[in-house]
């Protein structure tokens, strides 16, 4: 796969980075290395292997329906860069 | 123009009643103040394990066997990412390639003729936070954030507005007899995305859009008729309809589409490696099916067929759980099934209803009920005084003939008795008594009117219009 400047600003984008030039042309060339080694994988035969959801063995990790000891909220607030009283504030987002 | 076929789909998004969230054990309760169901797995902390809810697996596997799904031995969960201050972690913990529940379908009855709608999965989800948009800023409040929601996934089955509604309504109606969601639009308990396209009969489907977060069946409704009536005008003028997702502003009743370039969404699901996928055993799925009870349609079908109430009535009294129960249990007391169903069509929706609530409190039993309407059969009491009767027995165990004589209501069926007071009243109003005797049969109902003022309204009035005629004719 071909690694084009477009999929680099993209990439970067989903991911809520800003580079500049110098790093998008770095990011280009880093980026289609690290494809490349991936690309190694496409070499075994994995037809006749079952795909694996997890790496674990572990299925079934449930717990019962009841209800905890209530979070202090204050606690959660005061790790907010920006908060009012009872809520988190961000910059105000409209759809 | 009617020449264009429209095709629509939805996804209809539910929130399970469970007690808890989907991976912590903060309270899923609607109305807390904001941020005090939250801890530090669902406001999104690093280094926080989710561990699964066994009940919201269980309201899945149980809806989807009430529609006929398929239910996944084997099913797991994923990461769907985006950036959106409504989902702390910026990913939404879903399920992508292995959802729990496939297949079903939905019975539904439009303009008198039956279809069904296909099902293509119910998956199960986290919900997200609700955001207040003011001034400048946006306040977060993540009590809803990891609440469990099931996404109900049509195929483009349904061809217009009304059996769009008709699904939705037969949907929240098969959910909320299992009792896995109470379908609250208000709450925001159930929610609908709708797609949509249009096309000439015999013509591949046309490009689709998708309409956002519906949030009651009105509006649903609105937005159908709103796009089918846009992408017609599309199509008339010579243009092409994009493929986007749009927005339905409920004041103006219009869309808009979403600057959908810039949204485009782009959510690189992988598979989540905190939580275990679930297995479900062949002894799981019928234990859960076998608590299925019987839903509303088969309800409203054996009510017609077996006990003679008809297609509207049997409608209304299935509307809601609690009033279907209510009816079969007291018919299994001993009631009349006809007079059971006009008593709670009248009198205990009228006293279930709460302003505002979609649903209906029923404050009796089904034993309270036949006990009732048996006092009110025997003529102990009149369908009048019953009022009182139910007021004194709601969200109590007394029994209604307890609560008569508590209320001291115990009808008057003494004819002699009566006889004697209309004769003192008819004697008290010479003037009215003549006017009886001229041919003025409205009269009438100023003697009961007065007999009942008499006896405190414990007069039985069959008896009463008899004796009251006899006295006036002599």
């Amino acid at each position: 796969m071909e690694v084009t400047r477009e999929i680099i600003r993209h990439t970067a984008k989903l991911s809520r980075i800003n580079f500049t030039e110098d790093e998008e042309k770095a990011m280009e060339k880093h980026f289609a290395s690290v494809l490349r080694w991936t690309e190694k994988l496409n070499e075994f035969d994995a037809d006749s292997v079952p795909a694996t959801a997890h790496i674990l063995d572990a299925v079934n990790v449930l717990r019962d329906d009841v209800p905890g000891v209530p979070f202090d909220r204050e606690k959660l607030l005061s790790c907010a860069p920006e908060r009012s009283e009872d809520s988190y504030i961000v910059p105000r987002v409209v759809e | 123009m009617s020449e264009y076929i429209p095709t629509i789909g939805l996804e209809v998004h539910c929130e399970l009643k469970t007690e808890t969230k989907l991976f912590c054990s903060c309270r899923n309760s609607f109305g807390a103040a904001p941020n005090t169901n939250t801890c530090p797995v669902c406001a999104g902390h690093p280094g926080v394990l989710p561990v699964l809810n066994r009940k919201a697996v269980e309201y899945t596997v149980k809806a989807g066997c009430a529609i006929g799904c398929r239910i996944s031995r084997y099913s797991k969960w994923d990461r769907k990412n985006y950036f959106y201050p409504d989902l702390p972690k910026a990913w939404q913990t879903s399920q992508y390639d292995l959802p729990l529940c496939i297949g079903g379908e939905v019975r539904i009855t439009v303009n008198g003729e039956e279809k069904t709608v296909r099902l293509n999965r119910i998956h199960l989800e986290e919900d997200a936070g609700k955001l207040v948009h003011g001034g400048g800023s946006t306040a977060v409040d993540y009590n809803r954030c990891g609440v469990p929601l099931m996404e109900c996934v049509t195929e483009p089955d349904m061809h217009s507005a009304d059996e769009a509604v008709a699904f939705l309504e037969e949907l929240a109606s098969i959910f909320r007899y299992a009792g896995v969601s109470d379908c609250r639009m208000q709450e925001g308990s159930i929610r609908a995305d709708v797609n949509l396209s249009l096309s000439r009969p015999g013509e591949p489907l046309g490009t689709r859009t998708e309409t956002k977060n519906l949030n009651s069946f009105r509006s649903v409704r609105r937005a159908i008729e709103a796009e089918i009536r846009r992408q017609t005008e599309v199509l008339e003028s010579g243009g092409k309809v994009v493929q986007e997702t749009r927005r339905f502003d409920d004041a103006t009743g219009e869309g808009y589409g979403m600057r959908s370039k810039e949204d485009a969404q782009d959510y690189r699901y992988f598979p989540e490696p905190d939580l275990m996928p679930v297995v479900l055993s062949d002894e799981d799925v019928e234990r859960i099916r076998a608590t299925l009870p019987e839903l509303a349609r088969d309800r409203r079908n054996r009510y017609v067929s077996d006990l003679g109430l008809s297609d509207y009535d049997a409608s209304l009294i299935t509307a809601d759980p609690a009033t279907a129960e209510l009816f079969d249990d007291a018919v299994t007391a001993g009631a009349n099934a006809k007079k059971a169903a006009n008593y709670i069509m009248s009198e205990i929706m009228r006293k279930g209803k709460t302003a505002g609530e979609d649903g209906i409190v029923v404050g009796i039993t089904g034993m309270q009920l036949a006990d009732l309407l048996a006092l009110v059969e025997k003529g102990e009491i009149n369908l009048v005084s019953s009022r009182d009767v139910l007021d004194k027995i709601w969200l109590t165990d007394m029994t209604a003939s307890a609560a008569v004589d508590a209320l001291g209501l115990r009808q008057n069926n003494d004819a002699g008795e009566i006889e004697k007071l209309v004769r003192d009243i008819v004697a008290a109003n010479p003037g009215p008594a003549d006017d009886y005797r001229k041919g003025n049969e409205k009269v009438l109902s100023f003697f009961v009117g007065q007999l009942m003022k008499a006896t405190k309204g414990k007069t039985n009035p069959k008896i009463a219009g008899e004796l009251i005629r006899k006295v006036l004719s002599e």
